[in-house]
């Protein structure tokens, strides 16, 4: 119960604090929200009228405590550059981000963990150069260069899937999977190099250890030592990353939406950055420290049910 | 290993089936009831009372439109008003409407939506006005069903020009959500990041569209974009001349000046700008073919005033002999102002617009030939826009500037007291001439006013104006009817399939 309670607290001050330094951050820096999205090509009623409907008089700490109070309520204002209402904004743009890092993430588990486990095999047996050296170019190469070829690929030489846009769930399965496997597919190259070097250096160690020559002496497969004994406990430093792969793309992986044009969290967050939509920007710094935090969370939570001598102190 | 590959390897096929028999005749050729059309940026706000992006307006103009539009040679001629007439002084202008015009939603088009729109740009009717542009009008009155009569504070010759803003249903509140208005093409629908659909209008008053459907997709990336079209999902879009030539076999790069002025301000107000002689020398210091050359892919026209080339009734043309490249008569100048060893400067440039960085970077090399020595300053979008074009707070900038079809607008911007004249450019001999122009009454003699200021100012070398840089459109050899304007305006009624 204090533990409960003093994590609720630690986190409460933590996204306090992210919200007051955005909006901090936000009074400094130069560039007139209602010009950027005018245009110097604006007429100047236009932007009498704009300045007028975004509330910008008022000193700054009445401006935070408005909001505040309205951010409490579950009401994050409207969009300067939209006009329509953040929270609505964010729903929409969620539920892509959130089908694209799930697909993400799964795929690169599908890949790593075999591979992981390929690797480690071969790595004891003194081979294993060739998977080591796809896992380093998976991990270096820049995932909007991996989508780009992607979409040359699978897009223009063999027409399999659409390049762009984003059909949802709702609409139609199969075309919801076409939409979202080839950015899903760029972003699993990354994070599937990743967990397949944790994983196999993790097994790996844990071969090395008493228990393990232990079982070995009773006379076990070794395929069962595997699967039944040292995958659970080399899944724990790989449990840690995959959580903090998902708060990264939970956060918007930026750049595949830039190159597949899917309407996500990442795309929000840059137009709300380069026009200055203020109301916007914080409700999104809400929702990824949350994200961040609730990630981390889920991560303790899995990390006690793999090894019961972790507990929660 | 190998049977999670194989599974997850047919669970791919399968899905991929789904979708690419669905879509087959697409990625064949363009199917002939629809066109796709990408665009880089999102729509702002469908209402016409709201939206200022210039490609948002491409967009609306399908949907709204207004008394008057404007042909691809930047003419203004009759649209929802059949004719009008303009009083002997210029203070009272009267339009005769169209008659069996229909709003999308099957309400007649009649003189009370003309008094309602005009109220609201102008702000006559309490709330607050929408374009300065309007504030000369004094009145608008419905004389009757159809006519409508407008009264000006005072004689306006480019007020015409207003006329081509977007007529809205009276008292219709929500065009941001379901715009309503009497264009060849109806809105369904708005996904936002995403697409827009518009569908053709069988009850349209004028010529009927000849495609029934138009899809507009917001695509970004420029690399995405051409990726779009090679798989044939786009059948038309702005594209760079430079990233075109994958698209060569099914497309063809349609090219025109886009009447925005690309412009080298100096900011008058700033030593050294302030003495005429070091401008004038920095003018006779550049050579606009390289710029052209090596930031513009050679696609675009050189430009002498602040008016465009296009704009072919109101541009000075004698004034492009006015500065020819010579590097000597720029050593002289800078020696007679008192700089016989040069100066540095600094160049403000908006790092987004790779054009403007690059033209940037061919001034430094140009200018050292003349002893001035350059630093960049590359700023971030919506820095530029408050420090340099807000607070004017710089020393050289560069810039484009769009232009619409009024030729007085432009010019306008380097009066004394306008709000946009960033540049700092002061003379009253050229604010007089612009008076007189917004005061006359026939064309002829606007066009020998304006032509004046242009040169006043040229002498001046208010700013070093630089070149008017082409649009590059790709589109599908199945597309024709695809028609540059000089404003923002995508015609989708005039594009038909071969």
């Amino acid at each position: 119960m204090l533990y409960l309670s003093r994590k609720l607290l630690s986190t409460l001050i933590t996204i306090i604090l992210a919200a007051v330094v955005t909006f901090l951050v936000f009074q400094i820096l130069p560039g007139d929200p209602a010009l950027v999205i005018l245009g110097p090509n604006a007429d100047p009623a236009q932007i009498a009228n704009l300045h007028q409907s975004m509330n910008l008089d008022g000193s700054a700490v009445s401006r935070f405590l408005t909001w505040v109070s309205a951010a409490a309520k579950g009401d994050f204002g409207t969009s300067y550059r939209y006009g329509t209402s953040v929270t609505g904004l964010i729903n929409n743009a969620f539920g892509v981000t959130l089908s694209l890092g799930l697909l993400g993430l799964l795929l690169s588990v599908i890949i790593g963990i075999p591979f992981g486990v390929l690797l480690a095999k071969q790595k004891s047996k003194g081979k294993g150069m060739v998977l080591s050296f796809f896992s380093q170019l998976g991990l270096s190469a820049p995932n909007f260069l991996v989508g780009i070829l992607l979409i040359s690929l699978f897009t223009v030489q063999i027409p399999l899937f659409p390049s762009m846009g984003y059909i949802p769930f709702s609409s139609s399965i199969s075309a919801w999977f076409a939409s979202i496997f080839l950015p899903a597919l760029s972003l699993a190259v990354g994070s599937s190099a990743v967990i397949v070097r944790y994983l196999s250096t993790s097994i790996i160690e844990q071969n090395e250890m008493d228990y393990v020559r232990t079982i070995r002496a009773t006379g076990e497969k070794e395929s069962l030592i595997l699967y039944k004994h040292v995958l659970r406990n080399s899944l724990i430093p790989v449990i840690t990353i995959f959580g903090m792969l998902l708060s990264e793309v939970l956060g918007g992986s930026i750049i595949i939406e830039n190159v597949f044009s899917l309407p996500g969290i990442g795309k929000l967050l840059t137009s709300s950055i380069t026009s200055r939509d203020l109301p916007l920007l914080q409700a999104l710094v809400l929702y990824l420290s949350i994200i961040v935090i609730v990630c981390n969370f889920l991560v303790d939570v899995v990390y006690q049910l793999l090894d019961p001598r972790i507990r929660l102190e | 290993m190998k049977k999670l590959t194989i599974i997850f390897l047919s669970i791919c096929m399968v899905f991929q089936m789904g979708y690419a028999s669905g879509n087959k005749e697409e990625k064949q050729a363009p199917v002939q009831d629809t066109i796709k059309m990408s665009m880089a940026s999102d729509i702002d706000s469908f209402d016409p009372f709201l939206s200022v992006a210039y490609d948002t307006q491409a967009v609306n103009k399908n949907i709204f439109e207004g008394l008057m539009t404007f042909d691809e040679n930047g003419n203004c001629i009759p649209s929802l008003s059949e004719s009008y007439e303009v009083s002997e002084d210029g203070l009272m202008y009267t339009f005769h409407l169209r008659h069996g015009v229909t709003f999308h939603d099957g309400t007649p088009f009649t003189s009370k939506d003309v008094v309602y729109s005009i109220n609201r740009y102008a702000g006559l009717d309490g709330n607050p006005a929408i374009l300065d542009t309007f504030a000369q009008v004094k009145a608008v009155q419905a004389i009757d069903d159809y006519t409508v009569a407008i009264t000006m504070k005072a004689a306006h010759f480019g007020f015409i020009y207003n006329m081509i803003q977007p007529i809205v249903k009276a008292g219709y509140d929500q065009n941001a959500e379901l715009p309503i208005g009497t264009g060849p093409y109806k809105f369904v629908s708005y996904t936002a990041g995403q697409k827009v659909v518009l569908v053709r209008n069988d009850s349209y008053w004028g010529t009927k569209a000849n495609i029934k459907n138009v899809e507009i997709y917001f695509i970004n990336d420029a690399a995405a974009t051409i990726s779009a079209m090679q798989s044939g999902q786009i059948d038309f879009g702005m594209v760079l001349p430079d990233l075109f030539a994958p698209l060569a076999k099914n497309y063809d790069l349609i090219a025109s000046p886009m009447n925005m002025t690309d412009v080298l301000a100096l900011n008058n107000d700033e030593t050294p700008f302030d003495n005429v002689k070091v401008r004038q020398a920095i003018y006779y210091a550049i050579d606009r073919q390289e710029i052209m050359d090596g930031a513009f892919g050679s696609k675009a026209v050189p430009i002498y005033s602040p008016v465009s080339s296009t704009m072919s009734g109101y541009v000075n043309t004698n004034l492009s002999h006015t500065y020819p490249l010579d590097r000597e008569k720029a050593r002289t100048l800078l020696r007679e102002a008192g700089y016989p060893n040069g100066f540095a400067m600094t160049i403000t440039v908006p790092a987004n617009y790779v054009q403007h960085v690059d033209t940037a970077q061919i001034l430094v090399s140009q200018l050292a030939q003349v002893g001035i020595d350059v630093t960049i300053n590359s700023v971030e979008w919506g820095t530029w826009l408050e420090k340099v074009y807000s607070n004017r707070n710089y020393q050289s900038t560069i810039i484009g500037m769009t232009s619409l079809i009024d030729p007085v607008d432009i010019l306008q911007r380097y009066t004394t007291q306008s709000k946009k004249n960033f540049y700092n450019y002061s003379n009253t001999a050229f604010d007089a001439a612009i008076d007189e122009a917004l005061a006359s009454q026939n064309n002829e003699s606007v066009v020998k006013s304006l032509q004046k200021a242009q040169q006043i100012v040229n002498d001046d070398a208010g700013a070093v104006w630089l070149c008017d840089p082409e649009m590059t459109a790709a589109v599908n050899k199945k597309l024709g009817g695809y028609k540059f304007y000089y404003a923002g305006y995508f015609n989708f009624s005039a594009m038909y399939y071969k």
